[in-house]
């Protein structure tokens, strides 16, 4: 029973600390307003500010970027940890853009894209494509060589293994890693929407903090907390159902 | 279709140079097409390594000697006509006990039509009808080995290599599994070489029982097994088949035989 509340609770605990401390704060509207004033921001970002757009226009670049990192990184994860060719020529490269700064990237970015979606979604992609490798090719190299060569003996080519046994084998996993990508793809947004950007949560988040709108700032920051733990909700739902042999 | 193996004078080696390991030296094997031989040895002598051979699971290199054939043809050049159970893993866990066989019946010469009936008697010949539908992971340790059994025999091998694939079992339990494959056997009646650390279970599958010593391995003993067999003899289908394995067990040959194979492994 309790277990089953935690969650709920532990929210509620967060707002009750950060109530208090919004009331016990000098110039809280500047540095912690309380959550009462946050809401009041939220809402009026929604009912005045035409927010719901923004919201719209971020869900679309995180979306957009992360599925071209998915298309991309997936099957070249998949080739690193079967492919000792591909591990060689492409796991060396890929770790060394991983720990490339995104934030570095923004000028050649918009020197390759310009300053529409294009380069919000590049960016995005560009955070997430390389942790993304890493993680679906360890995941392809722990697939049990006993199922390998069970293929094998049954007279399944290389490819063939790799389609009935890798990619089934990885699936719940790689389903989770995703997850976790999506996550990091909606971080990336406030860095893609940082510059050069007229409209998203990002957006509206750097100007709220130009003009010292704390209020609109934490709203904006919530909001995309919201839209995080509802993707990640929406994402765990249907895991059951793809892969039924995984239920305990 | 059941096939003739030759395996002569393999010796086989792990590594370069000086660090090199010889983990064979000069064994050769033959059985009959039809003919069940049993391996038996302490853990890490090498027996699990002629099987993979067998199977073209290790190849010779050109540093290593000898020759592998099943009836008549390079083992490395059989992929698909050897049928392999693994002490685990010899299933798909992602697929259901049904797709499990219809995925090893892929590639064989059956109508697509007539594949999932073909399945579902396979299933059946190992008890398992009820769990057509049931993933590996919800069976029990001894109906996995039975669907893992069913997989390896689908597409009628020429050769079924079996690696300790009762080992992970409790004793009742594989006692029971043992009676199962011989059944199968019976049913098959394919070539099979069985690897395993149960002297019993050697010698109840194994018309042969070959012992292995330890690195570099060769054989050391061979005992004849088929005394006192009546199911190898003729008396098939007249006593269920539970009632003579007892008799076996019970029979002073196979005692001898046992106490013989230990002397040779202690």
């Amino acid at each position: 029973m309790m277990t089953r509340i935690a969650p709920a609770l532990s929210f509620a605990l967060f707002i009750l600390v950060w109530f208090v401390a919004g009331r016990l704060t000098p110039q809280a509207d500047v540095f912690l307003p309380a959550p009462d004033k946050v809401a009041a921001a939220l809402r009026d970002l929604f009912v005045e500010q035409d927010f719901a757009n923004d919201v719209v226009q971020s869900i679309y670049r995180v979306m957009l970027g992360f599925a071209l990192a998915m298309v991309v990184g997936y099957p070249l994860g998949i080739a690193i940890g079967v492919s000792k060719a591909w591990e060689g020529w492409v796991q060396p490269l890929n770790e060394f853009a991983r720990y490339l700064p995104v934030a570095a990237l923004i000028p050649l970015v918009i020197v390759w894209a310009g300053i529409g979606d294009l380069q919000k979604i590049l960016i995005i992609f560009l955070g997430t494509v390389f942790q993304i490798v890493p993680m679906v090719s360890d995941t392809a190299k722990r697939v049990p060589n006993t199922l390998l060569e069970l293929g094998q003996m049954m007279g399944f080519s290389r490819w063939r293994r790799v389609i009935k046994i890798v990619i089934p084998a990885t699936a719940p996993e790689v389903y989770d890693h995703a997850r976790i990508a999506l996550g990091w793809a909606w971080s990336y947004l406030i860095v893609a929407e940082l510059v050069a950007a007229n409209t998203g949560i990002g957006h509206v988040i750097i100007q709220a903090q130009r003009f010292i709108q704390t209020a609109d700032v934490m709203a904006g920051i919530i909001t995309i907390g919201v839209i995080g733990l509802a993707f990640d909700t929406i994402f765990r739902m249907p895991k059951r159902a793809f892969f039924p042999w995984t239920r305990s | 279709m059941t096939s003739s193996l030759g395996v002569t004078k393999v010796t086989k080696r792990f590594g370069r140079g000086e660090s090199a390991v010889e983990v064979l030296r000069d064994i050769s094997l033959d059985a009959e097409p039809g003919e069940c031989v049993s391996i038996i040895g302490p853990s890490g002598c090498g027996k699990s390594t002629l099987l993979r051979l067998i199977a073209g699971l290790e190849q010779l290199s050109s540093a290593d000697a000898g020759e592998i054939l099943v009836d008549g043809k390079p083992a490395d050049r059989m992929a698909g006509h050897i049928g392999f159970v693994f002490q685990a893993y010899s299933t798909f866990p992602w697929l259901t006990a049904k797709k499990n066989v219809l995925l090893a019946l892929a590639g064989s010469e059956l109508p697509p039509l007539h594949r999932e009936r073909v399945a579902l008697q396979h299933l059946a010949s190992v008890r398992l009808s009820e769990f057509a539908n049931t993933y590996p992971d919800r069976l029990s340790g001894g109906q996995r080995q039975r669907l893992a059994f069913a997989c390896a025999l689908a597409k009628r091998p020429a050769l079924l290599l079996l690696d300790e694939p009762l080992g992970a079992l409790d004793a009742l339990t594989r006692e029971r599994l043992q009676i199962e494959l011989l059944k199968l056997w019976l049913a098959s009646r394919s070539t099979m070489v069985l690897v395993t650390h149960d002297i019993s279970e050697a010698l109840l599958l194994g018309h042969r029982v070959l012992v292995m010593c330890n690195r570099p391995a060769s054989f050391i003993l061979e005992i004849d097994a088929r005394f006192e067999k009546p199911w190898l003899n003729g008396g098939a289908g007249k006593v269920p088949i539970e009632e003579m394995v007892r008799e076996t067990w019970k029979s002073r040959a196979f005692v001898d035989a046992e106490d013989q194979l230990r002397d040779a492994l202690s």
